[in-house]
């Protein structure tokens, strides 16, 4: 494969077409295609042992590494500012690699308290399991992650933009922490990508669910590590044994000293070569294919994902029915700074509101939808709607449920590209049956 | 603050860190100063630490007229050249190549120094540089956008020579920060304006009387990173789209959601931009993207 000619431009729209691929040398073709082998030919013994001993890189195995995922991974890569990308079988396996990488039984992270619910369960329950303690502070006082850090402390870990409450994770602030301890910073930008750029506010590792907005099409599960390159592991060896000791799963590599002809890469190929190799949730090259496509138009819908959810937070602002709209566009104070920090191309799909008539006009408002979907899921290119405290977050106390941001009255919608027009008039149709609920009753 | 005599004028230096030398110049109407909030995120991040162990000293001269330096001596009309003769000198100083860093006014004159003395230089950071000359010879919009910052010199040079210096300096800090960015600043604020108002009508002189073609940009082959903010004015965008293609080894890169000062509306993330170029992580990343490709 050859690469663009326009690696000069970093321009997202660009690279997201362009990155990583020109066309295929043997047929010609501009689309990726699709290589959908398990192996690939390691010819002589002589290529087969340089493969193997990390002397080049070379496709041997795609649960390792795959030409069309190294495409996406390439392609990401170059968007993000980072050094390496690696793909994965889904976002939580994205999440749990970045830890594993750098953390072991009798190690800790700490993250933040506002998070998807299925990565505070890995936190909670499955990484406690594991021996990896997860310290949970609250995001809105940055200072609480030095407070919570100590010599086991292998990383921070926040969410960009986390619903229900939408108030952007601090990333500056957390990284300059994290600079002083020698503790890398490492974000989800799932629910933010393009709109907000971790890696300029210092984030060390990006890790992203490309199920949602990467995607976009809510077709396929995956997810993806990216590395920035900048964290100085050799200088804080003595926190990071699996990047400064002796990796006895790979020949005793060290794997700091291992990439220096290579780059600041020893965090990714550490992921790659062992946490990958050994675990397996590797991406398939179909789906790498799926994210791929959804990446073309990834800017294209970012901004139109960012202006109807700007105007249908508006739009329920004014709604009688509703009580209260959680949307980083309406945001005042510390809040608001925040968002102008680092919410930096658009506000994203994601809208929140409180009805009036608690869950019983939750319940009711989501049956009344006739356009929006009722789907548990964020990021597709359809509107989607969901009543969390009988859905996602079921399972919770009532007490966490408001601790989560989550009320009885609460929706959440992922606003999607339809006509503006068109998903008021679905969200109309179905406050103003609220109304008439009430009078019947 | 240190002193020193550069072509029979005295220009002041404040410094921070040790280490590979890293020079930074200022825009239009600020001081070396501007720097304060970069270089404190700078030296706790980025360049913390360098090869072997050594770090970087960041060194922010006022430029000729701002701050605690003197205006220029007057000895005949200023140009560029003699702005970058402060680049050569601090060089000198340092004993070694530095790395250069120009925001605006201070790109323009970096990028001079880079045509002049190549050989003091390690690399090359533009932010937004107004070297407005560039824009001569263009296509028929660079033009009118040339014309346009023409006019916006012609009415500075008017105001500071009648003496309406508040009018003027309105129009010089409502074009590059939004219409009523001059009205929200501080009564302190205009009046230090005011004092600079001549060596604001000098620089617009300078970095639209400059005669060097843009064609003069493809000897500069020192590897040289280009920003600009997403939401700056067409003029500073066109500048750095001819540079970024007629300079041999440019990257240009944009800070979303920034516009033109942005040096001290995103400290941070201008920062990391920097530290990438400087260190090479910027080069790290391209040089590894072929190597997945070949």
């Amino acid at each position: 494969m050859t690469t663009t000619p326009t690696l000069t431009s970093k321009h997202v729209e660009t690279l997201a077409l362009h990155a990583g691929f020109r066309s295929d040398p043997t047929t010609g073709a501009i689309a990726v295609p699709i290589y959908q082998t398990t192996s690939f030919d390691l010819g002589s013994t002589q290529n087969a042992i340089e493969l193997f001993s990390l002397q080049k890189f070379g496709n041997v195995y795609t649960r390792i590494m795959n030409p069309t995922t190294d495409v996406l991974e390439q392609r990401m890569s170059a968007i993000e500012g980072g050094v390496m990308a690696m793909a994965l079988a889904s976002g939580q396996a994205a999440i749990t690699a970045s830890i594993t990488t750098i953390a072991q039984a009798g190690d800790n992270i700490v993250s933040g308290t506002d998070l998807y619910g299925g990565t505070w369960n890995l936190f909670a329950h499955t990484l406690k399991a594991m021996g990896i303690e997860v310290r949970f502070v609250d995001p809105s006082d940055p200072d609480a992650f030095r407070r919570a850090a100590d010599s086991k402390t292998r990383a921070f870990f926040g969410e960009t933009l986390p619903n229900p409450k939408l108030v952007p994770f601090p990333i500056q602030e957390v990284a300059l922490i994290g600079e002083e301890l020698g503790i890398p910073l490492i974000v989800d930008n799932t629910a933010a990508p393009l709109i907000c750029r971790p890696f300029d506010h210092g984030a060390h590792v990006v890790v992203y669910s490309t199920t949602k907005y990467i995607g976009g099409h809510g077709t396929s599960i995956g997810g993806l590590l990216i590395d920035s390159g900048r964290f100085d592991w050799e200088k804080h060896a003595d926190r990071f044994p699996t990047l400064s000791q002796p990796d006895p799963s790979y020949h005793g590599t060290v794997w700091i000293d291992a990439v220096k002809p290579l780059g600041p890469i020893a965090y990714a190929l550490k992921a790659r070569i062992s946490v990958l190799r050994d675990t397996g949730a590797c991406m398939s090259p179909f789906n790498a294919f799926m994210f791929l496509q959804g990446l073309e138009t990834l800017p294209l819908r970012m901004r139109e994902h960012s202006r109807n959810a700007d105007s249908i937070a508006r739009f329920l602002a004014d709604h009688p029915s509703v009580t209260k709209v959680i949307h980083p566009g309406l945001f005042t104070g510390e809040d608001k700074r925040r968002v102008e920090t680092y919410l930096t191309g658009g506000n994203g799909g994601l809208v929140g509101f409180e009805l009036a008539g608690g869950a019983e006009a939750g319940l009711a408002f989501i049956d009344r939808l006739q356009l929006l979907h009722h789907v548990a899921n964020i990021g597709d290119a359809r509107s989607l709607a969901i009543h969390p405290a009988t859905s996602t977050h079921q399972q919770l106390t009532e007490e966490r449920q408001l601790a989560a941001g989550v009320t009885p009255g609460y929706v959440r919608l992922s606003v999607g590209i339809e006509h503006y027009d068109d998903i008021e008039a679905d969200l109309t149709q179905a406050l103003d049956g609220l109304g008439q609920l009430a009078k019947a009753a | 603050m240190k002193t020193i005599q550069i072509g029979g004028t005295a220009v002041a230096v404040r410094e921070a860190g040790s280490g590979t030398p890293v020079i930074l110049l200022h825009c239009t109407g600020s001081s070396g100063n501007q720097w304060r909030a970069v270089a404190d995120a700078l030296l706790a991040g980025p360049l913390a630490s360098g090869p072997g162990g050594r770090g970087y000293r960041l060194i922010m001269p006022d430029l000729r007229g701002y701050g605690a330096s003197e205006s220029w001596s007057g000895r005949g009309p200023m140009r560029l050249a003699d702005e970058a003769a402060i680049v050569r000198a601090l060089a000198d100083d340092a004993g070694e190549p530095v790395h250069l860093v120009g925001h605006s006014y201070g790109g323009a004159v970096a990028l001079t120094a880079a045509l002049h003395a190549p050989e003091t230089l390690l690399s090359l950071t533009l932010i937004e540089p107004v070297a407005f000359y560039l824009l001569r010879g263009g296509s028929p919009t660079d033009g009118l956008l040339f014309e346009e910052i023409a006019e916006l010199g012609d009415r500075i040079a008017a105001g500071l020579v009648n003496g309406e210096y508040r009018a003027a300096l309105e129009q010089f800090v409502d074009y590059w920060s939004g219409h009523g960015a001059w009205r929200s600043m501080e009564p302190e604020a205009h009046d230090a304006l005011c004092r600079r108002i001549g060596a604001i009508a000098l620089n617009f002189a300078t970095t639209t009387g400059e005669k060097t073609p843009l064609e003069a940009a493809a000897r500069v082959r020192l590897p040289t990173l280009l920003l600009h903010g997403g939401r700056t004015r067409p003029i500073a965008r066109r500048i750095v789209e001819r540079l970024t293609w007629t300079l041999p080894n440019a990257t240009m890169r944009e800070i979303q959601g920034a516009g033109h000062m942005l040096p001290i509306t995103h400290p941070i993330p201008i920062a990391h931009a920097i530290g990438d170029h400087v260190t090479g992580r910027e080069h790290a990343v391209v040089r590894f993207l072929e190597r997945c490709a070949a």
